[in-house]
């Protein structure tokens, strides 16, 4: 038998696969021609030797679908090597058509690494703070925060937080809303007393507020409903995790120890998990029950006292109940007993909140109008910022668009080159939609890269006082990122793909580079026109911010901020009774006055921006006064107030020892309050009752005669008008609050810090075993009221500033690549006569007719957003001339810049070497 | 001739296959009439199975097929040898010879 042996040709099958079952049968065929030869040779018969052969193969059927299986295998198994080969291959001439063009690939990817990093950043911060509820709060829908919406003439509509204790009770018991209502209340207080008490931020919460939130102690327990009682003389406390680690170095034996935390001494049962800070998002470290806890923070009558306003609500709706019915129901409550107290909020209602902030009352747009009180300021300027930074995104990406445009528009020979040699169009898309794809990626990383030191800058500047573990990369970011990626890759790897799609290959594989290829594409003036918009509203955005933060600056508060300190020190347990108070007061006050480093002092029982007190007031022969949304004030202060704050009395007279107890009951209002109680007239000499108690009648206090009228302050908000203020002698307040502070004036030419040390030293030295005493200067307050302008002014600012650098090099790269390919037309008019100043004079008007209309679509689209950002600012029309004018101007500016250089570079051609040149 | 042909053993017939490519590339039949000739018929080789050892070894890329065309001028599959299916080849046919010498030690008379 001949060994078949020597392949005489081996022939390549093109591409196309021919079917398996095919090459099955064939080779099983070519088998049995060949045993069938074999026995014929041997001598059998035909019919002898097919069934020889048949019997020696075995079940053809059989064998049959046994290969075809392990051939698919096979054949599944190549295809996919063949593709992901082809992907290899597509990849690696990506990144050599990429490296090939290496400057314009660095900066697209510095763009974008700029552009989706600012993103990322943003978001990571509003997923944070608006779109979770806080850490280790469950999400449970029937879970809401309370709000109360008021309203008022002069306010409008205004959402608040708090409520007083009487309405936490009445929502908790007679509104049937809800399973369960908890309250929670945080303040500072002293942590121990004496040279070692430590100022801790306290929370008080009722026992339910924990199982509430969903959430579990890291060690120990929270409080049970037992220990939260009033009377409880071995009340619980709850230390939060980063507390017990920086007080206690997470000490495992802090079960069972006892603290003292202002006048009360607690027992530690349990440490919250790492993160947690109740229902909102500011540092906590330590709570202990509201009710055991309560008194000592407020009064004795806290249970029935409608006056505060002080407890947050969270509660569970009941789940057989909408939303909307569970808020009619409390509304519904709410009035009743608002209106039984005679409260100024029997006509406010209850709204129930998601523990989202973005999904809060009036969602989204509530945050970032400000109108709702469900995000903080700070979480509002964050929202913000992610829309600048999503424009800033959408800048970068067209930036990008028009670089790979111009990319395209000189690779149109290689690209119709490609088409003629028979590539697919679908090929050719997937090929430049892999390489803006590569760009974005690598953009992408770096950008990833970039989150956390921006996050931790943007946390030391604008989050503050919040808790935000930084710029973690968690699953969400990441996903986030990977999400821009993609869209900015596409979108971005979809223009050159249009420009592809409409071109002539054969007149594209004609025309030499520079003719034809740069027609005024519609597109690029689109995306460069788009740009010069959006970098103009930007920069609309920060001149605004700007204007205000200069008009906030400019204000006078009624106060010398940076001069004044408050000095506080918790008496509670110290001194006993209101005699030895005011004695320790009277002393404190007397030996602070007395220090060389001080110019004067006085007493008060509210501080500015911090703390506020009302009392609604009557008017004789007034049926009723306008609800104001806060307010009235009042403040109880002695004779030096006005001088130590620097407030002017504009008309009348301050106070003196005189006016004490035993004398008339006198009164200095600021002017608000005076156009409050007697619009129209001189408030001067005129009176009025305070209501002390709603229950006597209204005039059984004394008519309190205005003796003074002091100058507009802004000791409660920011708000344009100035708060209405009434300020009364110490010895006539009409509640004996047993709340003081120390309102210190530093002396002239002694920087306030040393006179800081000195109130301090020397309150600690009062003796008694004082708690911790706390000086803080006026400007604190002041500067966390104004840092939401600061922070827009700064971030709007510096987004603008990017965005236009960044439109600005794209205008350049534009009018440099356009004037180098009219290089020829610029040297036969140079050899016609035209002067260097010409060409140059046309290229500058080629950058203006970019500019312009980016600068009207831009005015357009700021004029759009102004109902939108009209709460934001402070005393500034969001119509500002001067600011528009002001940007118009610099957007003009820049892009006349960005031209110079290829102006300059068109007129110094030489013509006879453009004229050579194809 | 023997009157009847012995079982393959599992596994055995991969071996022989792959060693039978090593003198060259051959088709299907090649290599059936290559064992047969060798072994001088003591082995029942299923044309069959034979096949659907050289589809799984060309699974396992330890061959590789091609079509082409023979003396005869007739398509038929070629089958090579690779790289890894020689050096799967040492393997087994060191694990054959180690098999077989344990086992015929045992077997040895006393």
């Amino acid at each position: 038998m001949e060994h078949p042996r020597g392949i005489r040709r081996l022939l390549r099958f093109p591409a196309g696969r021919r079917p398996i079952e095919r090459e099955i049968d064939d080779e099983i065929a070519f088998h049995f021609d060949a045993t069938v030869a074999e026995f014929l040779a041997q001598g059998l018969t035909p019919e002898e030797a097919r069934r020889e052969a048949a019997r020696r193969f075995g079940d053809v059927t059989q064998v049959r679908r046994d290969l075809h299986q392990i051939d698919s295998v096979s054949d599944a198994q190549e295809r996919r090597a063949d593709r992901i080969g082809a992907l290899v291959h597509d990849v690696r001439s990506a990144v050599r058509a990429l490296a090939k063009d290496r400057r314009v690939s660095l900066f697209v990817i510095f763009t974008l690494m700029l552009g989706m990093g600012a993103n990322a950043t943003m978001f990571g911060i509003v997923d944070r703070l608006l779109l979770r509820p806080p850490p280790h709060v469950s999400r449970d829908p029937l879970l809401a925060s309370i709000f109360v919406r008021r309203e008022s003439r002069d306010f409008g509509v205004f959402f608040g937080r708090s409520t007083s204790y009487p309405g936490y009770v009445a929502l908790r018991d007679q509104s049937g809303a809800f399973s369960d209502v908890a309250a929670y209340w945080s303040t500072v207080a002293s942590l121990g007393r004496g040279p070692n008490a430590v100022k801790v931020n306290a929370g008080l919460a009722t026992a339910n507020f924990f199982p509430m939130l969903g959430v579990r102690a890291q060690l120990g327990r929270f409080f049970s409903s037992d220990e939260d009682r009033r009377d409880n003389s071995k009340p619980p406390a709850v230390l939060s995790h980063g507390f017990w680690a920086r007080q206690f170095g997470s000490d495992a034996q802090i079960l069972g120890r006892e603290i003292q935390v202002n006048q009360g001494v607690y027992t530690i049962v349990g440490v919250a998990p790492p993160g947690f800070n109740g229902a909102a998002l500011y540092p906590m470290d330590v709570w202990i029950p509201m009710n055991a806890a309560a008194a000592e923070y407020t009064n004795a009558t806290f249970e029935t006292y409608h006056d505060m306003r002080w407890l947050e609500v969270v509660a569970k709706r009941r789940d057989d109940l909408s939303p909307e019915a569970a808020a009619a129901r409390a509304t519904a409550t709410y009035q009743r007993v608002m209106r039984d107290a005679r409260k100024s909020d029997s006509a406010s209602s209850i709204m129930l909140a998601s523990m989202v902030p973005a999904r809060g009352v009036e969602g989204l747009s509530g945050v970032l109008t400000g109108k709702s009180g469900s995000g903080s300021l700070s979480a509002r300027v964050s929202a913000w910022l992610s829309i600048v930074a999503a424009i800033v995104l959408a800048i970068a990406c067209a930036n990008v668009a028009n670089l790979l445009l111009l990319r395209a528009a000189r690779r149109r020979r290689e690209i119709a080159l490609r088409l003629a040699l028979g590539i697919s169009r679908a090929r050719l898309a997937a090929q430049l939609l892999m390489e803006s794809t590569i760009l974005a990626a690598l953009g992408g990383a770096a950008a990833l890269a970039l989150v956390p030191p921006a996050t931790g800058l943007l946390r030391a500047t604008l989050l503050g006082r919040l808790d935000i573990a930084a710029g973690r990369l968690d699953a969400r970011l990441v996903l986030f990122t990977l999400a821009c990626v993609l869209v900015v890759g596409i979108a971005a790897g979809l223009a050159p793909l249009v420009l592809s799609r409409r071109m002539d290959v054969s007149d594209a594989l004609k025309a030499g580079v520079r003719e034809g290829s740069v027609r005024r594409s519609r597109l690029r003036t689109t995306l460069l026109v788009m740009q010069g918009a959006l970098s103009m509203l930007l920069l609309v955005g920060a001149g605004l911010f700007v204007r205000s933060l200069r008009n906030v600056a400019r204000l006078d508060l009624g106060f010398d901020p940076d001069r004044v300190m408050v000095a506080q020190v918790d008496l509670s347990g110290v001194t006993k009774g209101r005699e030895a108070f005011e004695d320790f007061w009277r002393r404190a006050q007397e030996r602070v006055a007395a220090l060389p480093s001080v110019g004067a002092a006085a007493q008060s029982v509210t501080t500015p921006l911090e703390s506020g007190w009302a009392l609604d007031i009557a008017v004789p022969g007034r049926d009723s006064l306008p609800p104001l949304a806060n307010g009235p004030y009042i403040n109880a202060v002695s004779p030096d107030y006005f001088k130590t704050m620097g407030m002017r009395i504009v008309r009348g007279r301050g106070f003196t020892a005189a006016d004490d107890a035993g004398a008339a009951y006198v009164s200095v209002i600021s002017d608000s309050m005076a156009r409050y109680l007697f619009p129209g007239q001189d408030a001067l000499g005129k009176c009025y009752h305070i209501v002390v108690d709603d229950n006597k009648p209204k005039n059984s206090t004394p008519c309190v005669t205005v003796v003074g009228i002091s100058q507009k302050t802004h000791t409660h908000e920011f708000r344009e008008g100035g708060a209405p203020e009434q300020f009364v002698p110490l010895p006539q307040s009409p509640r004996l609050l047993q709340w003081r502070v120390l309102m210190v004036r530093a002396r002239e030419g002694v920087p306030p810090a040393t006179t800081a040390m000195d109130v301090r030293r020397t309150l600690q030295s009062m003796g008694g075993n004082l708690p911790f005493a706390d000086v803080r200067m006026l400007r604190d307050p002041v500067s966390v009221e104004t840092r939401p302008w600061e922070l827009g002014a700064t971030m709007f600012g510096l987004f603008g500033v990017l965005a236009l650098i960044i439109a600005a090099v794209g205008l350049y790269s534009t009018i440099a690549y356009e004037m180098a390919q009219r290089a020829h037309e610029f040297g036969v008019r140079q050899a016609l006569g035209a002067r260097r100043g010409d060409v140059g004079r046309l290229v500058l008007g080629r950058a203006l007719r970019y500019a312009l209309p980016g600068l009207i679509l831009g005015v357009g689209l700021a004029l759009l957003g102004t109902r939108a950002v009209r709460t934001l600012l402070f005393d500034v029309s969001p119509l500002d001339p001067a600011v528009y004018v002001g940007v118009a101007v610099t957007l003009l500016a820049a892009s006349l810049l960005a031209a110079i250089g290829p102006a300059r570079r068109a007129g110094r051609i030489d013509p006879i070497a453009a004229l050579r040149e194809e | 001739m023997p009157d009847q042909p012995l079982e393959l053993l599992q596994g055995t017939l991969d071996v022989l296959i792959l060693k039978t490519l090593t003198w060259g590339p051959t088709h299907g039949y090649g290599v059936a009439h290559s064992i047969r000739q060798k072994t001088a018929d003591e082995l029942r080789i299923d044309d069959g199975a034979l096949y659907t050892s050289l589809h799984r070894l060309e699974q396992r890329k330890w061959v590789r097929s091609e079509w082409g065309v023979t003396d005869q001028n007739r398509r038929a599959k070629f089958y090579s040898l690779t790289k890894q299916g020689r050096a799967a080849l040492v393997a087994r046919t060191e694990q054959w010879t180690r098999y077989a010498t344990a086992v015929s030690r045992v077997l040895q008379p006393a």
